[in-house]
């Protein structure tokens, strides 16, 4: 294992070229984006239902 | 072994419809007349300085496959042999077939083939034809590769599947669940290519009644079909306006031309359902019209407002621009090119007059938790929190998804983002599937560039658990659900330039 290796992170690294995102703003992303997919989730389950009920109405034949 | 010899000839494409007319009266005793539209049809579209060779008898597999569990159940005798015909550019001559040298030649002059089955109205039966044997070539496809032997030479030939509707034992309904089940088994190893008797023992259980004849399927049951074989398929319903056949509550017509447009723009080809007040028809839509990014005027299409850190964006959808997309269509020619709004636009018969696409189903890996629509609106959120310092005011957003593979090569081989990008990129782990959304520019967008995008993992549908790869002019953003809560947003700033759009999942032949 000691071969293994990912050097582009540690040359970022070396270089200071990472910094990373707070817990306090990361929490708030995390938030706002739950709730934005909930709603998405409520409304995408009306649509994905509707849809199966009109595809099983016609035949396709011609 | 029998002494029966296979008959064929080679011959200049101004003698097809006069040799296969003679053919069908002699070998098959049909009218002559009887394959003239069909064949007046394909003939315009194709090059005017084709050879073919056609060949007979020929056992074709799928028409087999119908005759042993059905023709051959009638009274009437039915033939179970077919003819070929397969194309080649006039510089093949009929000698280069039996010269070792000329073989590379002929590969690289074959356009593929149709065969003729004794079926009455339509006998045009299975089809590998190259979108190069036209003389137009309009768009980019979701093709596949075949291997066939034309008079004792392996030849390999980019085709999509097709093949008229028998009206027996397929119809469009069928025959669009084999076109796209040979497509899928032709090209990846998880899928087998099926048979008609194969689609009719999947739905058994499914069905109320008879299954021969046939009387169509629904939307419905061509999606438990493909389930059966092996995909997680979506289906997509558009919302009527008088709330007919439960679809008051379905996609607005917007959102349901932008899923479908998501879908083709991965390489993956959907059966669409068409009506009008008076029928129901399936085809396949595989492939789209070419873009010509220079001349996209963004005032002619409506945009999304979306608030990011850096201010208020316009979004355009990149499929927005898309208006003709190109279908397998059993009652017409491989790689039909239509208006989204008017499936039926080459149709002369007024009974396919207003048909309009209705619903579609996506036959996606059973792995890819997260469909079109959630990928997007993951996107937006991702965009609206974060400051992606993008020039200008207004973003194109080109959606697609694509497996780790395709992206990480395409990423080495023809983006060039920077090589520490490139490099961070590459060495990340990645799921097997991943939505991509590509951020562009206008100004760049001409140029076929771009500056930023999003990369979702496409088998989470947890938002809580999702990796996420941002790709921003400055920086690349990276979100890993299982690090330390203070390093779960990593920033990297390597130097990143603008990049090729990705457009390996569709091909141009």
């Amino acid at each position: 294992m000691a071969k293994l290796r990912s050097t582009i992170v540690a040359k970022m690294n070396a270089e200071k070229r990472i910094s990373y995102l707070s817990k306090e703003e990361a929490y708030t992303i995390h938030k706002a984006t739950a709730v934005r997919m909930g709603k998405y989730s409520r409304e995408y389950s009306k649509k994905d239902k509707a849809s199966h009920i009109a595809a099983s109405k016609v035949l396709l034949t011609s | 072994m029998s002494d029966k010899q296979i008959l064929y000839c080679y011959l200049p494409i101004s003698e097809l419809y006069s040799t296969v007319s003679e053919f069908i009266c002699d070998e098959f005793k049909f009218f002559q007349q009887s394959i003239k539209s069909a064949l007046e049809v394909l003939t315009n579209l194709l090059k005017e300085d084709l050879n073919f060779y056609m060949e007979y008898p020929y056992v074709e597999k799928v028409y087999r496959d119908s005759f042993y569990n059905y023709y051959s159940t009638k009274h009437n005798s039915t033939i179970r042999n077919c003819a070929r015909i397969a194309f080649f550019s006039q510089d093949i001559k009929e000698k280069d077939f039996r010269t070792k040298n000329s073989f590379c030649k002929i590969q690289k002059n074959f356009f593929g083939y149709i065969t003729i089955r004794p079926t009455l109205p339509n006998l045009i039966g299975k089809t590998m034809l190259s979108p190069l044997a036209y003389k137009v070539n309009p768009g980019i496809y979701c093709l596949t590769k075949a291997n066939v032997l034309i008079n004792g030479v392996r030849l390999d030939i980019s085709a999509f599947p097709h093949s008229s509707q028998d009206g027996e034992t397929i119809t469009c309904a069928e025959t669009t669940i084999w076109s796209v089940m040979e497509y899928f088994g032709l090209r990846y190893p998880d899928y087998r290519p099926i048979l008609p008797s194969k689609i009719i023992a999947a739905l058994s259980n499914y069905s109320y009644e008879r299954q021969l004849p046939s009387r169509g399927l629904t939307s419905e049951q061509i999606s438990f079909a493909l389930r059966e074989f092996g995909f997680g398929t979506r289906l997509y319903a558009l919302r009527t306006e008088n709330g007919t056949n439960g679809g008051n509550e379905a996609y607005p017509k917007k959102e349901f031309k932008r899923l479908l447009g998501y879908y083709i723009e991965s390489g993956i080809p959907v059966i669409a359902a068409i009506e009008n007040d008076s029928l129901g028809h399936a085809l396949v839509i595989m492939g789209r019209e070419s873009l010509n990014h220079k001349a996209i005027d963004l005032s002619l299409f409506e945009s999304q407002t979306v608030k990011t850190n850096s201010g208020e964006m316009e979004l355009y959808d990149y499929v927005d621009f898309i208006d003709k997309y190109i279908v397998i269509d059993d009652n017409m020619p491989p790689y039909n090119i239509v208006p989204f709004g008017n499936p039926t636009a080459n149709y002369n018969v007024e009974q396919f007059a207003e048909c309009k696409i209705q619903n579609f189903i996506a036959p996606l890996y059973h792995k890819i938790y997260l469909e079109a629509g959630g990928a997007r609106e993951l996107m937006l959120s991702y965009l609206e929190s974060f400051e992606h310092e993008l020039s200008g005011n207004k973003i194109i957003l080109k959606l697609f998804f694509t497996s780790c593979r395709s992206f990480k090569a395409e990423l080495n081989e023809r983006i060039d983002l920077g090589f520490d990008a490139t490099e961070l990129i590459l060495n990340l782990a990645m799921p097997k599937f991943v939505w991509v959304g590509i951020l562009t520019s206008p100004e760049l967008l001409k140029e076929s560039k771009a500056n930023s995008m999003v990369v979702i993992d496409a088998t989470e549908t947890n938002i809580e658990e999702a990796r996420i790869l941002m790709v921003s002019p400055n920086k690349i953003t990276t979100y890993d659900s299982q690090a330390e809560l203070d390093s779960k947003y990593a920033f990297y700033y390597p130097e990143i330039k603008t990049f090729n759009i990705f457009a390996n999942n569709l091909k141009d032949s």
